[in-house]
C-alpha cells in the first residue's frame, strides 16, 4: 500500500485471555523496525474495510519488535462490533492492518503522580506507570473495576505492590475519590483513563486543582474524519508520474510532502494563496478563501491545503 | 439608541451564566481556561470586561468573519487611538481594496518567493553566528526569532535602511498602545499617559514614510514611492497620511506575530519530545509543524472586530446595531468539534484548517510571509544546534490577551556538531 504510507502491515504473533479482554501482540509482516512511540499513544487498527478502532498501545515503548494492544470482548448493542469480530477471528497469524502511533495523552514532566484507571482504561496508563517508574518517581494507581477476575494486566501491576490498589466494585470495594482528590498536592498530576461516569465523578471531586493538572481520556467513538462527507480519492502528478492516493483524514498537500514532493506552503488554511497549483484534470473541491468566484469556476488551480475532490481522481501539473 | 443598550443589557444579564461577570482582562492574559468554559457554555458571549460579545466557537467566528449581510469590519476604540481610522482592518468595499493592496501586495505569496533565499535565510545565519558566541544558552524571542521577523518584514517593504534595533524599538512601542486596554466607566481610557510611547513611534513611521514617498519611484523595492506615485485609477486620493494607519497595524502585525509564530512552534515541540526529535532530523515536516503551532498557540488570540450592521438574532441572544464582537480565533483552533485535544499540540494531527490568519476578506496579509520567516527561522536555528533544548531552571510559560504567546524561551544548546 504504498499509497497511504501511514498504513502498517502486521501479523497477531500472540494472544492470550487476560481479564475480559484480549491481549494481542502484533509484528510487522516485514520484521522491521517499528516506528517509535511515548507512554499514552495509540493506533487506528483497521478491523474490518468499515470498522477502524482506536486501541492505546499498552506493551513497552523500548520494544520495537512487537506491539501489544488489549481488546476488551463489548458484544453488541453496546459494542459497535469491532471487538466481536476481533474476539472471534483474531488468531495467531491473521493478518491486521494498522496506523502509525498517534499521541493525545502524552506523559508530562512532575514530581509526583496519581493514576486513576476505570476497566480497560488501565492499558493507557500501564506504560505511562512503567516509565515514571523508571525515572524513579513517585506515584500510585487507583484501579477501579467490575470484578478482580475482569480487570486485565492485574498480574504485571501487582508487582508494583502496594502502590497499586484494586478496586473491584463487585467485591464492595469502591474507590474513596475524597480520599484521592480532595486535598490537591504540589507538584503531583493526575492522569485518568476511563468511563465516562468515572471520569465525571473525577472531574467534580477534582475541582480544587490547579488548572491543568488532571490529564485524561475517555472513551468515547472517537471523530477522526472531521468532515462527515470526506472521502479518499486520487491524484496523479504529471510532471512526477505518481499516482497517490489522499485519504480523509489528510490533505493533498500533506500526501505530497509525505511522498517527498515538495512545494512551498505557507498558512495551510486557504488563506495565503502560497501552495496554488495547477490542475489538469478533474474537478477540485475549493474550500479555499484566496481564488475568485471566476476562478473558481474555471477549476484551473486549486489551493492543496484545504481543497479536496469532486469525483475520484484530479491531475495536478507538479 | 441609549433604550436599546440599556434593554440589550438587560437581556444578556437575564441570559448569560453569571461567571462570566467575573472575567476581568487580567484573568484574559492566561485566556485558555475561560476561553474553554465559554466556548462550551456559552460560545457567543456578551463579556462585560471587554464590553464587546465575544465569539468563542469555530463555527461561530467563521461564520461571524463571512458574513457581510450582518457584520461589517470596525476600529475599536483602542485602534483608532493606537493607529487612526480608516485602516485595512476597519475599511470595506473599495477603500479595503485600495487600502489592502496597498499594504498587501509586497507580502503576497507571490511577491515574497525571491526574496526567501536571498534575504531571509542570510539574516536567519547572520544571527545564528551571533548565538554561536553566547556561551551557549539565549532567550530565543529577544536573541533571535524577533530579530529574523523585524528584519524579514521590513525588508519586504523596502525598509533595507532601518536599523534592526529601530524596528524592535518601534514594535515594542506600538505594542505598549495596542495593549493599554483598561477603560474608566464612562468609556475613556483608563491610562492615557499609556500611549505615549506609541504616539511617538507613530510620528517617527509617518515621517520615515514620507521621506521613502520623495525617493526614486523607479526602485522596484521602494514599494512607497511607487504607491503614492501610482496612477491613481480608483479615484483614491494617495497620500501618506491616507496610508498610515494601516502601515502601523501591517507593521505592529507584521514585526510581532512571525516571532510569535515561531515561538509558538517551538513552544509546542518541546512539549512533545518525541515529535521535535523528528523535526530537528526531517526538516521538511516543518511547515506542517509551524501550522500546527500557529493552531495550538495562536499569535493573534483574540482576532479582529466586527460590529453589527443592524439590531438581529443570533444563538438566540439580541444584537443590537453597533455592537462588536470580538472573533476569539485562538478559542476556535481549539474547538472540540474539529480538534480532537485541541489543548495539546499533534504534529500527527488530523487536518482541519485553523483560524490563525482568520478567513475571507480581512484575512491576514501576512499569512504567506509569516510561516516562511518561521520555517527558515527554525531551519537553521535546527540546523545549527540540533540539540537545543529548553532551560529546565526556566520552564516556558505563555501569556496574552489579545495577542498571546510565549513569554520567555530560554534555551541551551552546544555546537559542538558544528
Amino acid at each position: 500500500m504504498p499509497a497511504d504510507d501511514t498504513i502498517l502491515s502486521m501479523v497477531v504473533s500472540g494472544r492470550r485471555r487476560d481479564g475480559d479482554a484480549l491481549v494481542v501482540t502484533l509484528r510487522p509482516v516485514d520484521d522491521r523496525p517499528l516506528p517509535p512511540w511515548e507512554p499514552g499513544a495509540h493506533i487506528d487498527v483497521l478491523i474490518t474495510p468499515e470498522i477502524t478502532r482506536q486501541y492505546s498501545l499498552c506493551g513497552h515503548p523500548a520494544d520495537s519488535a512487537t506491539w501489544q494492544i488489549a481488546v476488551k470482548h463489548q458484544p453488541p448493542p453496546r459494542g459497535r462490533g469491532g471487538s466481536d469480530h476481533v474476539h472471534a477471528n483474531w488468531e495467531v497469524g491473521t493478518r491486521v492492518e494498522v496506523r502509525e502511533p498517534r499521541n493525545n495523552f502524552p506523559v508530562r514532566d512532575a514530581d509526583d503522580y496519581l493514576f486513576i484507571a476505570g476497566g480497560i482504561g488501565i492499558t493507557a496508563l500501564k506504560p505511562m506507570i512503567d516509565s515514571v517508574e523508571a525515572a524513579g518517581k513517585k506515584w500510585s494507581l487507583a484501579y477501579c473495576g467490575r470484578s478482580l477476575s475482569t480487570m486485565a494486566l492485574r498480574d504485571e501491576l501487582a508487582e508494583y505492590g502496594d502502590r497499586v490498589r484494586f478496586f473491584p466494585s463487585d467485591e464492595q470495594s469502591r474507590v474513596d475519590l475524597g480520599e484521592l482528590l480532595d486535598t490537591p498536592v504540589e507538584g503531583r498530576l493526575v492522569y485518568f483513563c476511563g468511563p465516562e461516569s468515572l471520569l465525571e465523578a473525577v472531574q467534580e471531586r477534582s475541582a480544587a486543582w490547579p488548572p491543568g493538572t488532571l490529564q485524561f481520556e475517555r472513551f468515547t467513538p472517537q471523530t477522526h474524519t472531521l468532515d462527515e462527507d470526506a472521502v479518499s480519492f486520487e491524484i496523479e502528478l504529471a510532471e512526477s508520474g505518481l499516482s497517490l492516493t489522499v485519504p480523509p483524514h489528510k490533505t493533498i498537500l500533506e500526501v505530497l510532502e509525505e511522498n517527498g514532493v515538495t512545494l512551498l506552503s505557507s498558512c495551510r488554511a486557504g488563506v495565503c494563496g502560497t501552495c496554488e497549483t495547477t490542475v489538469l484534470e478533474g474537478i477540485p473541491d475549493h474550500r479555499d478563501s484566496v481564488l475568485t468566484d471566476e476562478e473558481r469556476a474555471s477549476n484551473e488551480t486549486m489551493m492543496v491545503c484545504v481543497s479536496r475532490c469532486i469525483g475520484r481522481r484530479l491531475v495536478l501539473d507538479i | 439608541m441609549t433604550e436599546s443598550t440599556t434593554g440589550s443589557t438587560q437581556l444578556r444579564d437575564e441570559l448569560a451564566p453569571s461567571w462570566i461577570d467575573e472575567i476581568t482582562i487580567e484573568s484574559l492574559l492566561h485566556p485558555q481556561d475561560t476561553t474553554t468554559r465559554l466556548r462550551e457554555e456559552a460560545p457567543l458571549a456578551w463579556i462585560p470586561a471587554l464590553g464587546t460579545w465575544a465569539a468563542t466557537s469555530w463555527d461561530l467566528c467563521k461564520e461571524i468573519a463571512n458574513d457581510t449581510e450582518n457584520f461589517e469590519a470596525v476600529s475599536s476604540p483602542l485602534a483608532t487611538r493606537v493607529f487612526g481610522d480608516p485602516n485595512v482592518t476597519s475599511a470595506e468595499g473599495d477603500l479595503h481594496t485600495h487600502l489592502r493592496n496597498a499594504v498587501a501586495t509586497p507580502v503576497s505569496a507571490r511577491a515574497i518567493r525571491g526574496q526567501i533565499e536571498s534575504r531571509m535565510r542570510p539574516t536567519a545565519k547572520g544571527l545564528i553566528e551571533k548565538l554561536r558566541t553566547q556561551g551557549g544558552t539565549a532567550e530565543l524571542l529577544v536573541d533571535y526569532f524577533e530579530p529574523i521577523s523585524v528584519r524579514s518584514v521590513a525588508d519586504s517593504y523596502g525598509f533595507f535602511d532601518v536599523e534592526t534595533d529601530t524596528l524592535r524599538r518601534w514594535f515594542h512601542q506600538l505594542k505598549t498602545g495596542s495593549t493599554n486596554m483598561a477603560r474608566n466607566p464612562d468609556g475613556s481610557f483608563a491610562n492615557p499617559d499609556g500611549f505615549a510611547l506609541t504616539d511617538g513611534a507613530r510620528e517617527e513611521i509617518r515621517e520615515y514614510l514620507e521621506g521613502k514617498a520623495k525617493e526614486d519611484t523607479e526602485d522596484p523595492n521602494n514599494v512607497i514611492a511607487r504607491w503614492i506615485h501610482a496612477e491613481s485609477t480608483d479615484g483614491q486620493t494617495r497620500s501618506i497620511d491616507a496610508l498610515v494607519p494601516s502601515m502601523l497595524i501591517v507593521l505592529l502585525g507584521g514585526l510581532q506575530e512571525p516571532g510569535h509564530a515561531l515561538g509558538s512552534t517551538f513552544f509546542g515541540l518541546t512539549t512533545r519530545p518525541e515529535q521535535l526529535q523528528r523535526v530537528i532530523a526531517d526538516k521538511t515536516l516543518l511547515p506542517k509543524a509551524i501550522s500546527e503551532g500557529l493552531r495550538w498557540m495562536s499569535p493573534l488570540y483574540a482576532g479582529p472586530a466586527r460590529a453589527a450592521k443592524h439590531d438581529l438574532v443570533l444563538q438566540g441572544q439580541q444584537i443590537h446595531k453597533g455592537d462588536i464582537m470580538r472573533l476569539v480565533y485562538g478559542s476556535a483552533n481549539h474547538d472540540s468539534k474539529y480538534y480532537e485535544h485541541g489543548e495539546l499540540y499533534d504534529l500527527d494531527r488530523y487536518a482541519h484548517p485553523h483560524l490563525a490568519f482568520g478567513d475571507g476578506r480581512h484575512s491576514c496579509v501576512g499569512s504567506a510571509l509569516g510561516p516562511q520567516i518561521a520555517r527558515v527561522g527554525l531551519e537553521e536555528l535546527f540546523a545549527a544546534f540540533p540539540n537545543i533544548s529548553v532551560d529546565p531552571a526556566r520552564p516556558i510559560t505563555s501569556a496574552g490577551w489579545p495577542f498571546h504567546g510565549p513569554t520567555a524561551l530560554n534555551v541551551l544548546f552546544n555546537d559542538d556538531a558544528r
